[in-house]
């Protein structure tokens, strides 16, 4: 089929060829020159015309043939028009019917489902109604309990109220009291005189700036103060109040008060008799210190002269009178060392316990030196736990670790194989020290005795002392809240254990 | 070194002087031996006033041996004086006390003492405290030269 664009095609091609030739032509159609070849002239000329002629015999033949390819598409086109036409029609009516009866059918459809849904609906709406009906039932009794345990609470509260011992009170936001419990009874205002003033009027003048300070701060949004003032009691006599106080959101304020008079007035009392017991200690320090003092210098007389006796009357004494001479000097010197031995005790007890890190394994090392320079010739196998760190007053842990070595150095002198042993053991759950020696020891049946002040388990002949050693150790530990304690076989060494700060353990000065 | 200079001794207990005596006497030290008996004595004898003055004060002590506690004026408040005066700033002194208490210690030393002895109850051992102490001051060490008014 010829389409009406190829015809269109075939129309330009002709106008295009015509308008070479016509440029060709009018190329040829130039004016002739004044020339021999005339006749050639002429006959381009002629060439010319006559191939114009063809031109447009050409064109007019193309355009006939061209309104023909036309004509002939149209009519095609009308042709193929009709079916097409006719053929759209056809789906159109065909799809009409198709929805025509697709509504039919669903409406049927619906109609059908319509009457069990309705049913169903129905159903729900009676359970629905049905379930309502249990819940307010339900909510009913809820209600009701409620209720009683609201009866309850507050029943409780009122009984609360009217026993508590300490005074409780509800005010206003503008500063009076609308509740107060009966024990405010205690100040001797009735009920209605506390309530006709603002509170703070009972208070005294000089607590007054305070309390308010404090009240003030529930404003800002603290949730509870406490606070203390005087309270004027009817009789014009004041009470010490400890307050706690608490505003609800509307502000109304709910408060506690407990009379505190007694505690403060004890409080005062104890500091007092702290300053007591601190100027007799300052007194009883000096007192010791010249006491000491004093005591040593009679006893000097007394040996240097008995010893002056003994120097220059050795002619006239005889074996008898020369050992009295010398009871009497070791007895001015034992009685000097008791002196000195005492005054140490007394100063483990007087003096301020500065807790600081206390190194006890260079305590126990320096002990041993000062021991070890004293008697060079001893042997003894000493150990010392390295690291051993504590908190403590290391002065008078010092004087602590002096006496038990000693103690281990000297019950041990007897042994050429002496050892002594420093360190730390698991007593139970708590972390204790030990001096440990493989010396003389002691009987068990007398460990009560050994802490006691001039108590001895031995004689002065076998081991010298005084008997205050351990008694300087237990105040020492004492004073650290911790506890010493013994364990020795005869001849078998003895072991001597103290803890430091252990919980729950106080020391208390006798 | 010389046996002629004096050993001032304060003391206030007659029974330790006598035992200081002895001692001194024991040791073979052949200085003599001047007691006073309280702390204003013992600013008069270094001063030569009062009971003392017809002393001849560039006369100092070889050595003093001062106890601490006297009656009138103590040991200190005596060490403190010979301190401040010219005459007596250098003078050997040496504190023999009973005390060992540390404040005493202390404020001896800080008001300028040469030594510091312990009188012990002992007495062999005090008697060889004074050997020694007497050793050292009377013999060994150097005094100073008493400053001569020109």
């Amino acid at each position: 089929m010829m389409s009406g664009s190829h015809l269109w095609i075939r129309h330009e091609k002709l106008t295009l060829n015509r308008l070479v030739f016509e440029a060709d032509a009018s190329k040829a159609g130039a004016p002739p020159t004044i020339d021999a070849k005339v006749g050639c002239v002429t006959q381009r000329q002629g060439a010319a015309l006559k191939a114009e002629a063809k031109l447009r015999q050409a064109m007019v033949a193309s355009e006939a043939k061209l309104q023909k390819a036309m004509i002939r598409a149209e009519a095609k086109l009308r042709r193929a028009k009709k079916p097409a036409e006719e053929k759209l029609q056809q789906a159109l009516v065909e799809a009409e019917v198709k929805l025509r009866q697709a509504l039919v059918e669903a409406d049927a459809k619906l109609r059908q489902a319509e009457g069990p849904a309705e049913a169903k609906v129905q159903r729900a709406l009676v359970e629905a109604e049905e379930k309502l009906k249990r819940a307010a039932i339900q909510a009913d009794e809820k209600l009701r309990q409620a209720q009683q345990e609201l009866a309850y609470q507050r029943d409780v509260f009122e009984r609360f109220f009217a026993l508590s011992l300490d005074m409780m009170s509800i005010s206003s936001s503008d500063g009076y009291f609308t509740r107060v419990s009966p024990s405010f009874d205690a100040l001797g205002y009735t009920h209605d005189e506390l309530l006709s003033r603002p509170a703070l009027d009972f208070v005294h003048p000089d607590d007054r700036a305070k309390t308010q300070e404090q009240l003030a701060k529930l404003v800002s949004g603290m949730p509870t103060i406490t606070f203390e003032n005087r309270f004027r009691c009817k009789d014009g006599s004041y009470r010490w109040l400890s307050w706690v106080s608490g505003p609800d959101s509307v502000g109304t304020m709910y408060s506690m008060a407990r009379d505190v008079t007694d505690a403060k007035h004890k409080q005062e009392e104890l500091a007092h008799a702290k300053d007591v017991a601190e100027a007799m200690n300052r007194e009883l320090e000096s007192f010791s210190y010249s006491v000491a003092h004093d005591l040593r210098s009679p006893l000097r007389s007394i040996d240097g002269f008995s010893q002056a006796l003994l120097e220059d009357y050795v002619e006239t004494l005889d074996a008898e009178g020369k050992k009295y001479l010398a009871f009497i000097r070791e007895s001015a010197q034992h009685m000097a060392e008791l002196i000195d031995d005492l005054l140490g005790l007394s100063r483990v007890t007087r003096s301020n316990l500065h807790r600081e890190d206390v190194d006890l394994t260079a305590l126990a090392h320096a002990a041993v030196s000062r021991l070890r320079r004293s008697q060079p010739d001893r042997r003894v196998e000493i150990v010392i736990a390295e690291g051993l760190r504590d908190q403590g007053d290391s002065h008078l842990l010092a004087v602590a670790l002096d006496n038990l070595f000693g103690n281990a150095w000297k019950f041990t002198s007897k042994r050429l194989d002496g050892r002594i042993e420093f360190g730390t053991t698991l007593v139970g759950d708590r972390k204790a020290y030990f001096v440990r020696d493989n010396g003389v020891g002691f009987d068990m049946a007398f460990a009560s005795k050994l802490f006691g002040v001039f108590q001895r388990l031995h004689t002065t002949s076998e081991f010298e002392g005084t008997g205050v050693g351990l008694a300087t150790v237990q105040r020492v530990v004492s004073r650290h809240d911790g506890h010493t304690w013994a364990e020795a076989k005869v001849n078998d060494g003895a072991t001597f254990y103290f803890t430091l700060y252990e919980k729950g353990c106080v020391y208390e000065q006798r | 070194m010389s046996n002629d200079r004096v050993i001032l001794l304060v003391e206030d207990n007659p029974k330790d002087e006598a035992l200081t005596l002895r001692a001194l006497a024991k040791s073979h030290f052949v200085n003599p031996i001047v007691v006073v008996r309280d702390g204003v004595e013992a600013l008069d004898y270094l001063f030569a006033r009062g009971a003392h003055a017809g002393r001849d004060p560039e006369a100092v002590p070889q050595i003093v041996l001062l106890d601490l506690k006297l009656p009138k004026i103590d040991g200190l408040e005596v060490l403190r004086e010979l301190r401040s005066n010219d005459l007596t700033k250098h003078l050997p002194v040496v504190v023999l006390t009973s005390s060992l208490e540390e404040q005493d210690l202390i404020t001896s030393y800080g008001l300028g003492v040469n030594s510091y002895v312990r009188k012990p109850v002992d007495f062999v051992q005090f008697m060889e405290s004074v050997r020694q102490l007497g050793l050292y001051w009377l013999v060994l060490n150097q005094a100073a030269p008493v400053p001569r008014k020109s």
